[in-house]
């Protein structure tokens, strides 16, 4: 666990593969300083595509990152969605595949990370074309496939593993992405921007629909990735083509948050990109800037990785925060839920790039992340201008300028009395006899209360005991007495 | 396999002969038993060739045996020392270099146009070749071991490859032209790097000192052997100094129990050590590791170089030489003074390469050779001396480039290491030279009007759309190709499988940037009409919505129909729900399918009048059914089921609900509809046979209804 303790506040490896890669997932550790991903591949050579378990491999000499092949498990058929889960006494890895199929693997991380199958669905039935997206209960022994052919099936794994169609839609509405929201509730992504939420306890139709026409049919698009996060059960984040991210809140029914992309006109959040957004992913990493009145309705901070290669953070009504731009794709990404600062992301050119940060510090540049000057967004990927002119320039400048810049330091609005480094020496006397109150005004005692007491009536004895406020005039005299005497000038 | 017994050789399909030097067999392993009838050959994904083998329709077809086989050959490995993904890993990489290049030139050629002055844009060619050599593969030597093996003389680095040192003669001659000064020098350290590549096909210095380090271990006086004395000088006639002299000290002479009786022995092995070690060298930069003193400017290296040789020809009259005892010694370091004198006898004995000999030449007796021309004729020299058996590609290249012939180059690159190397070779080879400029810029007629730089670009670009992983960057060169490009491209992009919507997605993505929006609605339409023949009609409504194809919306909505007038009535309508929300309330966009949503709106209306909200819902139902009748694209055979199934409707019970022109409006259509079925090609709505009659019954009830009222 050399990542932690790195000086470097961010650093991006790049670990080049031979393969490409079709999906890639943290999985929960075993133990407290084995780090395992597990990265589904496709041989485009031998056309083979595989599972394998790495071990992620850091040495405290070597600040790059070794993935150590532990185990590989040949998949049927191309990977199309791959989930990890927290399970006893192994973690879980559901992989849907192309043809169809659904595979439940419990890779052994303690003794060399052999792949056990747990659960294998090649039934015909099961899905008609590939499966779309799965996931995964944590914890559960269950898992819900979603795929363009309009099923959802709940498959279930405990003992002896069968499936059972949740909902057919017989092709007429094909859904594109899934999240469990609770153990009985999820969340489907499809066509057109459009959200389902369904109950286990209420089959034949969605519980709750969310219709993505907020665009007025300018663009629409296909939600790619939905994530939920486990306190906030009632807003379901999704991400989609065109850039678009956006939260729909289940108490605010027709409205959604647009974070990012796909805006109407004027309330138009910041675009970050324009491409497709593969994954959305809350990140319980960065801190948000004002956590404190962050009211339940606030969409928390999120991270996203797009078709142009930019892997990002952005929160509602901020400035995007980019931690990686890449000349390629970045397909898929995964946050590690016991190491959030460590993000582990696949590339569309045969690699594999992560992202390690020190955990100490949680400001929210602490990543190391610059913020990228406007011109970055110009032509952020290998376009060509119909001048003939390709631009590759502005995002491989945007990646020189990431090397390490170290995080800008905020200055302190101390008033500087002395710039020299001497310092002013409080007037004692005076300090004895002025005090400011809470307001800031100074205050001193009322002469004519020591003696000759006996002819004063009690109504002037009791004003005379009372603090009194210096006049206005005499400020100037008390303040070049008690230099640091906190005072406010303004105070009424 | 185990069927193939008799024709293993059969299956091969090229005739061998020995004559012909690039024939390869490749075996197919089809495994039929039968003869073979039919044979269709087509290509595959990148160098493959898809073969289908068809065995002859057997009569006794009861077994289980196949009719047939596709097998994939795959052609040729390819380049031996890169490995595909390695290759795959090399095109990546250069995108960027190269993409960038590409911009810091056109903006270079803008900003020169607008301003004839020398533009701030200077094109960096340096950091394009450094970044494309970095790529290749960095040599970094693994760490040193701790404790250093004195009798390890060769270190054992990163495997070399001919793609690299033939990148890295090109950046010489081409990107660093300043250096020519410098050049021998730098060739020295090239063959130092590469001197491995050639010993596969003839003896060099490194496969002579690979073979004697292997011996090394076992000798016991090192000196006695004659192959040490031989190794020595081979390293030293190329320059490999930190070599030699780490051989010197080898040297019996220097054991402590010997030191006293070869005294002179050793001080003149040592003199020679320190010699060599204080070579003068021209070079840039004095580098750790290299032995020798480094010179930058020429009037200080030829002091140098004069004084030098003075010091050798001082030893080598020496009176010392009489008083060492030991033959093998004395005739050893003698003859390595020969070569440092520059005797070219002794080069020729000591090199076994041309270019060895080469090298040893520009080292020791020609230091200042500047220029091409002399540079080529010393080549030529040193042929003529050690002449080649077969010709490597590296050498044909080096060759190329001292005869300054571009053309040469050119060919040798693309025969010798590939469509990438040209490609990106061809951003060296012009630049700074006008000529070479002119002759790859200029448009050929007998290539359709493109340069020869375009050409290999296309080529490279169609290698590059090949492969499924790489196709996604041919896109960058085909966009720097102006004249063929486009097209190329378009063409590209409209081949790509819409199979997956990641896919998918990445190609209309690419049709985005480079504002291809024909491109782009026909990928989605094929993609739509694929979704939609796959049975998810979502998909392909989807697809077909976003490409505004309202023509085939229109016909996917007859066949929708059909399934529409048979579910939508009962509860099943709920599946539908997701459909007409897709759809959206856009008649743009939803073609015939706009029906569908009027349609919902109506049933939801009717199926309230049913539960029993009725005044408002009654209304709401009304009206969406005028709506539908009068829309054009209401399908005439619902006609009648709706008229049927809002009987209810026009019987209403209070007061009729459609005015006299809303009821004439149904009526024309009832009449329509029953002219339209005298006509052949009606399809009966599946309702009771009365069903018109009522219709009409209760037509003509609510007309008289609404006279009266009005």
């Amino acid at each position: 666990m050399a990542i932690t303790g790195t000086q470097n506040p961010s650093q991006v490896h790049r670990i080049p593969q031979s393969k490409y890669i079709d999906g890639v997932r943290w999985l929960p550790p075993v133990s407290a300083f084995d780090r395992f991903a597990a990265i589904a591949y496709f041989d485009a050579d031998s056309n083979s595509p595989s599972i394998e378990i790495h071990y992620l491999n850091t040495n405290p000499q070597d600040p790059s990152p070794v993935l150590d092949p532990q185990s590989s498990w040949t998949s049927p058929s191309r990977i199309s969605s791959l989930k990890t889960a927290q399970s006893t006494p192994q973690p879980l890895l559901a992989a849907a595949t192309f043809s169809g199929s659904l595979h439940v693997l419990a890779p052994d991380l303690i003794n060399g990370g052999a792949i056990e199958s747990k659960a294998s669905i090649e039934d015909t039935g099961f899905h008609s074309g590939p499966v779309a997206a799965v996931d995964l209960r944590d914890g559960g022994n269950e898992c819900v496939t979603v795929g363009d052919d309009g099923r959802i099936n709940l498959v279930s794994f405990s003992g002896n593993s069968w499936y059972r169609r949740f909902f057919d839609a017989n092709g007429l509405v094909g859904y594109s992405a899934v999240k469990w929201a609770s153990p009985t509730e999820f969340v489907t992504g499809g066509y057109g921007f459009g959200l389902q939420w369904w109950d286990q306890r209420r089959p034949g139709g969605p519980v709750s629909q969310f219709k993505g026409n907020w665009t007025q049919g300018k663009t629409s698009g296909i939600v790619h990735s939905i994530d939920i996060h486990p306190s906030r059960k009632h807003t379901c984040l999704a991400g989609g083509s065109s850039g678009t991210v956006f939260a729909w809140d289940l108490r605010a029914q027709q409205q959604p948050i647009v974070l990012s992309g796909a805006g109407t006109g004027e309330a138009a959040a910041p675009s970050l990109s324009e491409s497709d957004v593969w994954e959305v992913q809350y990140d319980r990493f960065t801190r948000s800037s004002n956590i404190s009145n962050m009211s339940s309705a606030r969409i928390l901070p999120v991270m996203i990785c797009s078709e142009d290669g930019i892997l990002a953070v952005i929160e509602q009504g901020e400035e995007p925060i980019e931690l990686l731009a890449e000349p390629c794709a970045i397909n898929s990404f995964d946050i590690d839920h016991q190491n959030p600062s460590d993000v582990i992301c696949s590339l569309e050119w045969e690699s594999i790039a992560i992202l390690t940060s020190s955990r100490s510090s949680s400001t929210r540049l602490s990543r190391g992340s610059v913020q990228l000057p406007r011109f970055n967004k110009v032509g952020n990927a290998l376009k060509l201008s119909s001048t003939q002119a390709i631009s590759g320039f502005s995002s491989l400048v945007s990646q020189k300028l990431f090397s390490s810049t170290p995080p800008p330091q905020r200055l302190q609005s101390l008033t500087v009395f002395a710039a020299k480094g001497y310092k002013m020496k409080t007037h004692k006397a005076s300090a004895k006899r002025f005090r400011v109150t809470g307001r800031g005004k100074i205050v001193r005692r009322r002469a004519g209360k020591q003696h000759l007491l006996a002819k004063k009536n009690t109504k002037r004895k009791l004003r005379l005991s009372k603090m009194h406020p210096v006049s206005r005039s005499d400020y100037d005299n008390v303040i070049g007495a008690l230099p640091y005497l906190k005072v406010n000038r303004k105070a009424k | 396999m185990p069927g193939v017994s008799s024709d293993t050789s059969g299956g091969a399909l090229a005739p061998f002969s020995p004559e012909s030097q690039g024939a390869a067999v490749y075996p197919l392993h089809h495994g039929l038993k039968s003869p073979i009838s039919r044979l269709s050959i087509s290509w595959s994904r990148g160098n493959s060739l898809r073969v289908s083998v068809f065995a002859a329709p057997s009569d006794h077809s009861v077994n289980e045996e196949a009719g047939g086989k596709v097998v994939e050959v795959k052609l040729g490995s390819g380049d031996g020392e890169i490995s595909d993904s390695h290759w795959r890993r090399i095109a990546y990489d250069s995108v960027s270099p190269f993409a960038l290049l590409q911009s810091r030139k056109n903006a270079a050629s803008s900003f020169s146009k607008m301003s004839m002055n020398s533009s701030p844009y200077d094109v960096d060619w340096s950091e394009y070749s450094k970044d494309i050599n970095a790529l290749l593969g960095n040599q970094k030597s693994p760490p040193a071991p701790i404790i250093d093996d004195p009798k390890s003389v060769i270190k054992k680095g990163e495997e070399p490859t001919s793609l690299k040192a033939a990148w890295e003669l090109l950046e010489m001659f081409y990107a660093e032209k300043p250096s020519q000064s410098w050049l021998p020098e730098r060739l020295v350290d090239w063959l130092a790097g590469y001197d491995s590549l050639f010993s596969g096909t003839h003896s060099t210095v490194h496969s002579k000192l690979v073979d004697f380090q292997k011996e090394l271990v076992n000798l016991q006086v090192v000196e006695d052997d004659p192959r040490y004395w031989e190794v020595i000088s081979s390293a030293l006639a190329v320059g490999w100094l930190d070599i030699v002299v780490k051989l010197l000290r080898l040297h019996g002479s220097y054991r402590l129990d010997q030191l006293s009786n070869r005294e002179t022995e050793n001080g003149l092995v040592e003199a020679v050590a320190v010699l060599i070690s204080k070579m003068p060298r021209m070079r840039l930069e004095q580098e750790d590791g290299i032995l020798g003193e480094s010179f930058k400017a020429k009037p200080d290296f030829v002091k140098a170089l004069e004084k030098w040789r003075a010091h050798i020809n001082k030893l080598d009259s020496s009176a010392f030489w009489f008083q060492c005892a030991h033959q093998q010694t004395r005739e050893g370091l003698r003859s390595m003074l020969q070569i440092m004198l520059g005797n070219a006898d002794s080069l020729c004995t000591a090199t076994c390469h041309w270019i060895e000999l080469y090298i040893s030449h520009l080292l020791y007796i020609r230091p200042f050779t500047v220029g091409l021309e002399s540079m080529y004729n010393l080549a030529q020299k040193c042929i003529q001396l050690k002449p080649m058996a077969s010709a490597d590609r590296l050498m044909q290249l080096i060759i190329g480039i001292l005869g300054e012939n571009t053309e040469v180059v050119l060919a040798e690159c693309s025969k010798g290491f590939g469509p990438w190397m040209v490609t990106h070779a061809i951003e060296l080879l012009t630049a700074g030279s006008d000529h070479a400029e002119m002759l790859l810029h200029e448009e050929h007629k007998n290539l359709g009007g493109i340069s020869i730089e375009e050409l290999y670009r296309l080529v490279y670009a169609q290698v590059l759309s090949s492969h499924p992983l790489t196709w996604q960057i041919a896109p960058i060169y085909l966009a720097s190709c102006m004249k063929q490009g486009m097209v190329l491209l378009q063409i590209l992009l409209s081949k790509q499988p819409v199979q997956h919507n990641q896919l998918l997605l990445k190609n209309i993505e690419i049709c985005r940037l480079y504002e291809l929006d024909s491109i782009t609605s026909n990928i989605m339409k094929i993609a739509g009409v694929y979704h939609w023949k796959h049975g998810r009609k979502g998909s392909g409504v989807f697809w077909l919505q976003q490409a505004r194809d309202e023509y085939r919306l229109n016909r996917i909505a007859q066949q929708l129909f059909d399934s529409v007038g048979k579910t939508i009535s009962d509860e099943s309508f709920k599946q539908w729900e997701g459909l007409i929300q897709l759809l959206g309330s856009e008649s743009k966009t939803a073609g015939g399918l706009e029906f569908l949503h009027k349609y919902r709106d109506f049933k939801k209306s009717l199926q309230q009048i049913h539960d029993g909200k009725t005044t408002d819902a009654s209304r709401q139902a009304v009206e969406s059914l005028i709506t539908l009748m009068k829309n054009p694209s209401t399908p005439q055979r619902f006609w009648l089921p709706l008229l049927y199934d809002s009987l209810k409707l026009l019987n209403w019970q209070d007061h009729p609900l459609f005015n006299v022109s809303q009821t004439n409006l149904l009526l024309n259509k009832l009449q329509e509809l029953s002219m339209a079925r005298l006509r052949p090609g009606f399809i009966e709505p599946d309702l009771p046979p009365h069903a018109l009659d009522s219709v009409r019954l209760a037509l003509a009830t609510n007309l008289g209804r609404a006279i009266l009222e009005e």
